[in-house]
Protein backbone atom coordinates (compact mmCIF):
# COMPACT_ATOMS: atom_id res chain seq x y z
CA UNK A 1 0.00 0.00 0.00
CA UNK A 2 1.43 3.43 -0.84
CA UNK A 3 1.96 5.98 1.87
CA UNK A 4 -0.96 8.21 0.95
CA UNK A 5 -3.28 5.22 1.01
CA UNK A 6 -1.97 4.32 4.48
CA UNK A 7 -2.59 7.86 5.63
CA UNK A 8 -6.13 7.80 4.27
CA UNK A 9 -6.78 4.49 5.95
CA UNK A 10 -5.52 5.81 9.27
CA UNK A 11 -7.65 8.96 9.05
CA UNK A 12 -10.71 6.95 8.02
CA UNK A 13 -10.23 4.70 11.04
CA UNK A 14 -9.35 7.34 13.61
CA UNK A 15 -11.02 10.51 12.33
CA UNK A 16 -14.18 10.05 14.37
CA UNK A 17 -12.29 9.48 17.62
CA UNK A 18 -10.09 12.50 16.94
CA UNK A 19 -13.17 14.58 16.28
CA UNK A 20 -14.76 13.53 19.56
CA UNK A 21 -11.59 14.34 21.50
CA UNK A 22 -11.34 17.71 19.72
CA UNK A 23 -14.91 18.54 20.66
CA UNK A 24 -14.35 17.59 24.30
CA UNK A 25 -11.26 19.80 24.35
CA UNK A 26 -12.69 22.85 22.65
CA UNK A 27 -16.34 22.63 23.59
CA UNK A 28 -17.58 23.91 20.26
CA UNK A 29 -17.92 22.59 16.74
CA UNK A 30 -16.07 25.32 14.87
CA UNK A 31 -13.02 25.23 17.12
CA UNK A 32 -13.00 21.43 17.01
CA UNK A 33 -13.19 21.46 13.22
CA UNK A 34 -10.25 23.91 13.08
CA UNK A 35 -8.24 21.86 15.53
CA UNK A 36 -8.71 18.61 13.64
CA UNK A 37 -7.91 20.28 10.32
CA UNK A 38 -4.80 21.86 11.81
CA UNK A 39 -3.78 18.46 13.15
CA UNK A 40 -4.21 16.85 9.72
CA UNK A 41 -1.96 19.46 8.13
CA UNK A 42 0.82 18.73 10.63
CA UNK A 43 0.25 14.99 10.23
CA UNK A 44 0.48 15.18 6.43
CA UNK A 45 3.74 17.16 6.63
CA UNK A 46 5.22 14.60 8.97
CA UNK A 47 3.82 11.62 7.11
CA UNK A 48 5.45 12.75 3.88
CA UNK A 49 8.81 13.17 5.58
CA UNK A 50 9.22 9.98 7.51
CA UNK A 51 8.44 6.33 7.20
CA UNK A 52 8.75 5.45 10.86
CA UNK A 53 5.83 6.89 12.74
CA UNK A 54 3.45 5.61 15.37
CA UNK A 55 0.48 7.51 13.98
CA UNK A 56 -1.80 6.91 16.93
CA UNK A 57 0.58 8.39 19.48
CA UNK A 58 1.80 11.08 17.12
CA UNK A 59 -1.59 12.38 16.10
CA UNK A 60 -2.76 12.50 19.70
CA UNK A 61 0.32 14.49 20.65
CA UNK A 62 -0.31 16.94 17.79
CA UNK A 63 -3.97 17.36 18.65
CA UNK A 64 -3.39 18.09 22.31
CA UNK A 65 -0.30 20.22 21.90
CA UNK A 66 -1.90 22.29 19.11
CA UNK A 67 -4.91 22.82 21.33
CA UNK A 68 -2.81 24.12 24.21
CA UNK A 69 -0.48 26.11 21.94
CA UNK A 70 -3.38 27.79 20.17
CA UNK A 71 -4.83 28.80 23.48
CA UNK A 72 -1.48 30.13 24.66
CA UNK A 73 -0.98 32.11 21.50
CA UNK A 74 -4.38 33.65 21.86
CA UNK A 75 -3.92 34.45 25.54
CA UNK A 76 -0.39 35.77 25.11
CA UNK A 77 -1.91 38.62 23.22
CA UNK A 78 -3.91 39.52 26.29
CA UNK A 79 -1.93 39.34 29.49
CA UNK A 80 -4.10 38.47 32.46
CA UNK A 81 -5.40 41.34 34.45
CA UNK A 82 -7.98 40.75 37.13
CA UNK A 83 -9.12 44.34 37.40
CA UNK A 84 -10.16 44.63 33.78
CA UNK A 85 -13.85 44.14 33.04
CA UNK A 86 -14.06 40.85 31.28
CA UNK A 87 -17.58 40.58 30.01
CA UNK A 88 -17.15 37.74 27.57
CA UNK A 89 -14.75 35.44 29.34
CA UNK A 90 -15.89 36.03 32.88
CA UNK A 91 -14.69 33.19 35.03
CA UNK A 92 -16.47 33.98 38.23
CA UNK A 93 -19.27 31.64 39.00
CA UNK A 94 -22.01 31.95 41.50
CA UNK A 95 -23.20 28.43 42.23
CA UNK A 96 -26.32 29.69 43.91
CA UNK A 97 -27.39 31.65 40.88
CA UNK A 98 -26.68 29.11 38.22
CA UNK A 99 -26.10 25.44 37.63
CA UNK A 100 -23.80 24.48 34.83
CA UNK A 101 -23.95 21.39 32.73
CA UNK A 102 -20.86 19.26 32.58
CA UNK A 103 -20.07 20.65 29.13
CA UNK A 104 -20.32 24.23 30.33
CA UNK A 105 -18.19 23.40 33.33
CA UNK A 106 -15.56 21.70 31.18
CA UNK A 107 -15.06 24.73 28.98
CA UNK A 108 -14.39 26.81 32.09
CA UNK A 109 -11.41 24.70 33.01
CA UNK A 110 -8.01 25.74 31.77
CA UNK A 111 -7.05 24.02 28.53
CA UNK A 112 -4.43 21.96 30.28
CA UNK A 113 -6.90 20.78 32.91
CA UNK A 114 -9.38 19.85 30.20
CA UNK A 115 -6.69 18.05 28.25
CA UNK A 116 -5.68 16.06 31.31
CA UNK A 117 -9.25 14.97 31.99
CA UNK A 118 -9.85 13.92 28.38
CA UNK A 119 -6.60 11.98 28.22
CA UNK A 120 -7.11 10.28 31.57
CA UNK A 121 -10.84 9.63 31.59
CA UNK A 122 -11.84 9.57 27.92
CA UNK A 123 -8.77 8.16 26.19
CA UNK A 124 -8.03 6.00 29.25
CA UNK A 125 -4.33 6.82 29.30
CA UNK A 126 -2.20 6.28 32.38
CA UNK A 127 -0.74 9.28 34.17
CA UNK A 128 2.65 8.70 32.59
CA UNK A 129 1.15 8.31 29.10
CA UNK A 130 -0.83 11.52 29.56
CA UNK A 131 2.32 13.26 30.80
CA UNK A 132 4.15 12.17 27.67
CA UNK A 133 1.43 13.44 25.35
CA UNK A 134 1.36 16.83 27.07
CA UNK A 135 5.11 17.10 27.59
CA UNK A 136 4.75 17.66 31.33
CA UNK A 137 5.72 15.70 34.43
CA UNK A 138 3.60 12.95 35.96
CA UNK A 139 3.24 15.14 39.04
CA UNK A 140 1.78 17.91 36.90
CA UNK A 141 -0.76 15.47 35.47
CA UNK A 142 -1.69 14.38 39.00
CA UNK A 143 -2.06 17.88 40.35
CA UNK A 144 -3.93 19.16 37.29
CA UNK A 145 -6.34 16.22 37.50
CA UNK A 146 -6.99 16.92 41.16
CA UNK A 147 -7.58 20.61 40.55
CA UNK A 148 -9.76 19.94 37.50
CA UNK A 149 -12.01 17.49 39.35
CA UNK A 150 -12.32 19.86 42.28
CA UNK A 151 -13.21 22.70 39.92
CA UNK A 152 -15.82 20.55 38.16
CA UNK A 153 -17.39 19.76 41.51
CA UNK A 154 -17.62 23.48 42.28
CA UNK A 155 -18.97 24.42 38.88
CA UNK A 156 -21.40 21.62 38.20
CA UNK A 157 -22.27 19.90 41.47
CA UNK A 158 -25.39 18.29 40.01
CA UNK A 159 -23.60 16.84 37.00
CA UNK A 160 -20.64 15.77 39.08
CA UNK A 161 -22.75 14.05 41.70
CA UNK A 162 -23.05 11.12 39.36
CA UNK A 163 -19.33 10.51 39.33
CA UNK A 164 -18.39 11.34 42.89
CA UNK A 165 -15.56 9.13 43.96
CA UNK A 166 -13.59 9.50 40.76
CA UNK A 167 -10.15 10.70 41.66
CA UNK A 168 -6.76 11.09 40.14
CA UNK B 1 -17.37 2.07 33.22
CA UNK B 2 -15.88 5.07 35.00
CA UNK B 3 -18.83 7.47 35.47
CA UNK B 4 -16.82 10.45 34.28
CA UNK B 5 -15.98 8.50 31.15
CA UNK B 6 -19.67 7.78 30.67
CA UNK B 7 -20.48 11.49 31.02
CA UNK B 8 -17.78 12.42 28.51
CA UNK B 9 -19.03 9.71 26.14
CA UNK B 10 -22.49 11.17 26.34
CA UNK B 11 -21.15 14.64 25.57
CA UNK B 12 -19.20 13.38 22.58
CA UNK B 13 -22.01 11.29 21.17
CA UNK B 14 -23.29 12.33 17.73
CA UNK B 15 -20.28 14.54 17.05
CA UNK B 16 -19.69 14.76 13.30
CA UNK B 17 -16.36 13.74 11.82
CA UNK B 18 -14.34 16.91 11.43
CA UNK B 19 -11.45 17.68 9.13
CA UNK B 20 -10.77 17.27 5.46
CA UNK B 21 -7.68 15.25 4.62
CA UNK B 22 -7.73 16.26 0.94
CA UNK B 23 -7.64 19.91 1.91
CA UNK B 24 -4.75 19.25 4.30
CA UNK B 25 -2.79 17.45 1.57
CA UNK B 26 -3.49 20.29 -0.84
CA UNK B 27 -2.29 22.87 1.70
CA UNK B 28 0.95 20.98 2.35
CA UNK B 29 1.55 20.67 -1.41
CA UNK B 30 0.97 24.40 -1.81
CA UNK B 31 3.48 25.13 0.96
CA UNK B 32 6.00 22.86 -0.69
CA UNK B 33 5.61 24.58 -4.05
CA UNK B 34 6.06 27.97 -2.40
CA UNK B 35 9.21 26.80 -0.62
CA UNK B 36 10.61 25.57 -3.93
CA UNK B 37 10.04 28.98 -5.51
CA UNK B 38 11.65 30.72 -2.55
CA UNK B 39 14.58 28.30 -2.66
CA UNK B 40 15.08 29.01 -6.38
CA UNK B 41 15.03 32.73 -5.69
CA UNK B 42 17.54 32.28 -2.88
CA UNK B 43 19.88 30.33 -5.15
CA UNK B 44 19.62 33.03 -7.79
CA UNK B 45 20.34 35.70 -5.18
CA UNK B 46 23.31 33.73 -3.88
CA UNK B 47 24.72 33.37 -7.39
CA UNK B 48 24.37 37.10 -7.93
CA UNK B 49 26.09 37.79 -4.62
CA UNK B 50 28.97 35.49 -5.52
CA UNK B 51 29.38 37.17 -8.90
CA UNK B 52 29.24 40.61 -7.29
CA UNK B 53 31.70 39.55 -4.60
CA UNK B 54 34.11 38.18 -7.17
CA UNK B 55 33.99 41.38 -9.19
CA UNK B 56 34.50 43.56 -6.16
CA UNK B 57 37.29 41.33 -4.86
CA UNK B 58 39.08 41.39 -8.19
CA UNK B 59 38.78 45.14 -8.38
CA UNK B 60 40.05 45.73 -4.87
CA UNK B 61 43.04 43.41 -5.27
CA UNK B 62 43.22 43.41 -1.55
CA UNK B 63 45.14 40.43 -0.24
CA UNK B 64 44.70 41.30 3.40
CA UNK B 65 42.80 38.71 5.38
CA UNK B 66 39.17 39.53 5.98
CA UNK B 67 37.55 39.00 9.34
CA UNK B 68 35.48 35.89 9.35
CA UNK B 69 32.21 35.96 11.24
CA UNK B 70 32.51 33.67 14.25
CA UNK B 71 30.51 30.48 14.08
CA UNK B 72 27.75 30.42 16.64
CA UNK B 73 28.31 27.88 19.35
CA UNK B 74 25.22 25.95 20.37
CA UNK B 75 23.66 27.56 23.39
CA UNK B 76 24.17 25.91 26.76
CA UNK B 77 21.50 28.05 28.41
CA UNK B 78 18.46 26.05 29.53
CA UNK B 79 15.02 26.90 28.22
CA UNK B 80 12.83 29.05 30.43
CA UNK B 81 10.51 26.84 32.43
CA UNK B 82 7.35 28.01 34.09
CA UNK B 83 7.49 28.93 37.75
CA UNK B 84 10.23 30.49 39.90
CA UNK B 85 13.63 30.76 38.21
CA UNK B 86 17.02 30.30 39.83
CA UNK B 87 19.29 33.22 38.95
CA UNK B 88 21.14 32.49 35.75
CA UNK B 89 21.09 32.53 32.02
CA UNK B 90 18.03 31.23 30.14
CA UNK B 91 16.83 30.78 26.62
CA UNK B 92 13.46 31.43 25.06
CA UNK B 93 12.65 30.37 21.51
CA UNK B 94 10.62 32.98 19.68
CA UNK B 95 8.56 31.39 16.96
CA UNK B 96 6.20 33.18 14.67
CA UNK B 97 3.52 31.87 12.42
CA UNK B 98 1.62 33.40 9.57
CA UNK B 99 -1.75 32.20 10.79
CA UNK B 100 -2.02 34.46 13.80
CA UNK B 101 -5.03 36.69 13.27
CA UNK B 102 -5.86 39.51 12.99
CA UNK B 103 -2.86 40.66 11.01
CA UNK B 104 -1.26 37.54 9.54
CA UNK B 105 1.80 37.87 7.34
CA UNK B 106 2.01 40.52 4.67
CA UNK B 107 1.25 39.03 1.27
CA UNK B 108 2.84 35.66 0.79
CA UNK B 109 5.69 36.35 3.21
CA UNK B 110 7.10 33.37 5.05
CA UNK B 111 7.24 33.60 8.85
CA UNK B 112 10.60 34.53 10.38
CA UNK B 113 12.74 31.56 11.37
CA UNK B 114 12.78 30.55 15.07
CA UNK B 115 15.00 32.86 17.09
CA UNK B 116 16.68 32.06 20.39
CA UNK B 117 16.57 34.92 22.87
CA UNK B 118 18.99 34.43 25.75
CA UNK B 119 19.07 36.55 28.85
CA UNK B 120 20.29 36.59 32.44
CA UNK B 121 17.55 36.47 35.07
CA UNK B 122 18.32 37.73 38.60
CA UNK B 123 16.89 36.23 41.79
CA UNK B 124 13.23 36.73 42.58
CA UNK B 125 11.68 36.27 39.14
CA UNK B 126 9.53 33.61 37.52
CA UNK B 127 8.28 32.62 34.13
CA UNK B 128 4.60 33.38 34.38
CA UNK B 129 2.78 30.02 34.19
CA UNK B 130 1.06 29.55 30.83
CA UNK B 131 2.84 32.61 29.37
CA UNK B 132 6.14 31.29 28.05
CA UNK B 133 7.57 34.65 27.04
CA UNK B 134 6.61 36.60 30.17
CA UNK B 135 8.90 36.99 33.19
CA UNK B 136 7.35 38.47 36.32
CA UNK B 137 8.13 38.88 40.00
CA UNK B 138 7.98 35.49 41.68
CA UNK B 139 6.40 36.56 44.93
CA UNK B 140 3.51 38.56 43.52
CA UNK B 141 0.07 36.98 43.21
CA UNK B 142 -1.06 39.49 40.57
CA UNK B 143 2.32 40.21 39.08
CA UNK B 144 1.41 42.36 36.10
CA UNK B 145 -1.19 44.56 37.74
CA UNK B 146 -1.27 48.09 39.17
CA UNK B 147 -0.07 49.66 41.35
CA UNK B 148 3.32 47.96 41.51
CA UNK B 149 3.43 45.01 39.11
CA UNK B 150 6.24 44.41 36.65
CA UNK B 151 6.88 42.07 33.74
CA UNK B 152 9.38 41.53 30.99
CA UNK B 153 7.74 40.45 27.76
CA UNK B 154 10.20 38.79 25.43
CA UNK B 155 9.97 38.86 21.70
CA UNK B 156 6.55 40.11 20.95
CA UNK B 157 5.67 41.45 17.57
CA UNK B 158 7.33 40.73 14.29
CA UNK B 159 7.03 42.12 10.83
CA UNK B 160 3.31 42.48 10.75
CA UNK B 161 2.26 44.59 13.71
CA UNK B 162 -0.39 47.21 12.97
CA UNK B 163 -1.62 50.07 15.17
CA UNK B 164 -5.08 50.94 16.38
CA UNK B 165 -6.03 54.56 15.71
CA UNK B 166 -8.13 54.34 18.89
CA UNK B 167 -6.29 52.33 21.58
CA UNK B 168 -9.25 52.56 23.98
CA UNK B 169 -11.10 49.52 22.80
CA UNK B 170 -13.85 47.07 23.41
CA UNK B 171 -13.88 43.42 22.42
CA UNK B 172 -14.84 42.78 18.83
CA UNK B 173 -14.22 46.43 17.88
CA UNK B 174 -12.28 45.51 14.76
CA UNK B 175 -8.77 44.93 13.56
CA UNK B 176 -5.89 47.39 13.85
CA UNK B 177 -6.43 50.00 11.17
CA UNK B 178 -3.03 51.70 10.78
CA UNK B 179 -0.79 49.62 8.56
CA UNK B 180 2.87 49.58 9.56
CA UNK B 181 5.81 48.54 7.38
CA UNK B 182 8.20 45.77 8.35
CA UNK B 183 11.22 47.70 9.65
CA UNK B 184 12.06 49.00 13.11
CA UNK B 185 11.93 52.52 11.70
CA UNK B 186 8.47 51.91 10.22
CA UNK B 187 7.17 50.84 13.59
CA UNK B 188 8.79 53.55 15.69
CA UNK B 189 7.83 56.28 13.21
CA UNK B 190 4.23 55.07 13.20
CA UNK B 191 4.03 55.06 16.99
CA UNK B 192 5.63 58.49 17.13
CA UNK B 193 3.22 59.87 14.53
CA UNK B 194 0.19 58.43 16.29
CA UNK B 195 -2.29 61.10 17.39
CA UNK B 196 -3.03 59.56 20.78
CA UNK B 197 0.00 57.55 21.88
CA UNK B 198 2.45 59.54 23.99
CA UNK B 199 6.00 58.32 23.93
CA UNK B 200 9.43 59.61 24.85
CA UNK B 201 11.81 60.70 22.10
CA UNK B 202 13.07 57.44 20.54
CA UNK B 203 16.79 56.82 20.86
CA UNK B 204 19.24 54.45 19.21
CA UNK B 205 20.25 51.36 21.16
CA UNK B 206 22.10 48.11 20.59
CA UNK B 207 20.85 44.91 22.14
CA UNK B 208 22.96 41.78 21.77
CA UNK B 209 24.96 43.58 19.09
CA UNK B 210 21.87 44.35 17.02
CA UNK B 211 20.67 47.89 16.31
CA UNK B 212 17.34 49.11 17.56
CA UNK B 213 15.31 51.99 18.88
CA UNK B 214 14.09 52.57 22.40
CA UNK B 215 11.15 54.57 23.72
CA UNK B 216 8.83 54.63 26.70
CA UNK B 217 5.07 54.66 26.32
CA UNK B 218 2.66 55.35 29.14
CA UNK B 219 -0.99 54.33 29.21
CA UNK B 220 -3.43 57.05 30.31
CA UNK B 221 -4.05 57.48 34.02
CA UNK B 222 -7.74 56.86 33.48
CA UNK B 223 -8.68 54.00 31.24
CA UNK B 224 -11.85 53.16 33.09
CA UNK B 225 -13.88 53.98 29.98
CA UNK B 226 -12.05 51.35 27.94
CA UNK B 227 -12.75 47.67 28.04
CA UNK B 228 -9.05 47.49 27.40
CA UNK B 229 -6.37 49.88 26.22
CA UNK B 230 -4.34 48.35 23.45
CA UNK B 231 -2.11 50.29 21.07
CA UNK B 232 -1.16 47.61 18.53
CA UNK B 233 -1.69 44.06 17.47
CA UNK B 234 -0.26 41.50 17.81
CA UNK B 235 0.47 42.76 21.30
CA UNK B 236 -1.09 43.01 24.69
CA UNK B 237 -3.17 45.52 26.53
CA UNK B 238 -2.23 47.90 29.34
CA UNK B 239 -2.33 45.98 32.57
CA UNK B 240 -3.56 48.98 34.54
CA UNK B 241 -3.82 52.79 34.53
CA UNK B 242 -0.53 54.62 33.96
CA UNK B 243 1.07 51.34 32.93
CA UNK B 244 4.58 52.16 31.65
CA UNK B 245 6.07 50.24 28.74
CA UNK B 246 9.77 50.51 28.00
CA UNK B 247 9.91 49.32 24.41
CA UNK B 248 12.97 48.09 22.57
CA UNK B 249 12.37 47.55 18.85
CA UNK B 250 15.36 45.60 17.62
CA UNK B 251 16.43 44.67 14.13
CA UNK B 252 17.68 41.10 14.35
CA UNK B 253 19.04 40.17 10.94
CA UNK B 254 16.21 41.95 9.17
CA UNK B 255 13.43 40.84 11.49
CA UNK B 256 11.87 43.26 13.92
CA UNK B 257 11.70 41.96 17.48
CA UNK B 258 9.95 43.84 20.26
CA UNK B 259 10.91 43.46 23.91
CA UNK B 260 8.80 45.28 26.47
CA UNK B 261 9.46 46.00 30.14
CA UNK B 262 6.16 46.64 31.82
CA UNK B 263 5.78 48.44 35.18
CA UNK B 264 4.04 51.32 36.99
CA UNK B 265 4.97 54.62 38.59
CA UNK B 266 4.43 52.83 41.91
CA UNK B 267 6.79 49.95 41.14
CA UNK B 268 9.89 50.14 43.39
CA UNK B 269 12.77 51.65 41.38
CA UNK B 270 15.00 48.60 41.75
CA UNK B 271 12.46 46.53 39.76
CA UNK B 272 12.55 48.52 36.49
CA UNK B 273 16.34 48.61 36.94
CA UNK B 274 16.39 44.81 37.04
CA UNK B 275 14.13 44.67 33.98
CA UNK B 276 16.57 46.92 32.10
CA UNK B 277 19.50 44.79 33.21
CA UNK B 278 17.74 41.71 31.88
CA UNK B 279 17.19 43.44 28.55
CA UNK B 280 20.84 44.55 28.50
CA UNK B 281 21.90 40.92 28.90
CA UNK B 282 19.93 39.71 25.86
CA UNK B 283 21.67 37.97 23.00
CA UNK B 284 20.06 36.45 19.93
CA UNK B 285 20.78 33.27 18.02
CA UNK B 286 18.96 32.36 14.85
Amino acid sequence: MDREAELREFVAARGAALSRAAFLLTGNHQAAEDLVQDTYVVLVRRWQKTGALDPEAYVRRILFSRFIDNWRRQRLRELPSAWLPDTEDRDEFDPAADRLTLREALVRLTPRQRAVLVLRFYDDLTESQAAEVLGVSVNTVKSQTRVALRRLRELAPDAVASFEGVDS
Amino acid sequence: MNPLRAALDEMAANIPVYGDLDRAIEQVEHERRRRRVLASLSVAAAVLLVIAGTLIGARALDSSSRPIAPLQEPSAAPLLVEGPLSPGRYRYVLTSSCDDPPTGCPGDAAPPPPLDIELTVPAGWQQLPDYPNVITLADDRSPTEAPDGAALVLGWTNSWVNLYSEPCRSKGAGDPDIAVGPSVKDFVDAVQAHDILEITQPSDVRIGGHPGRFFTLRAPADISGCEFWRPWDPGFYAQGPSNIWDVWAIDVDGFRVLVVANYYPGTPARIPAQLREMVGSITFRS
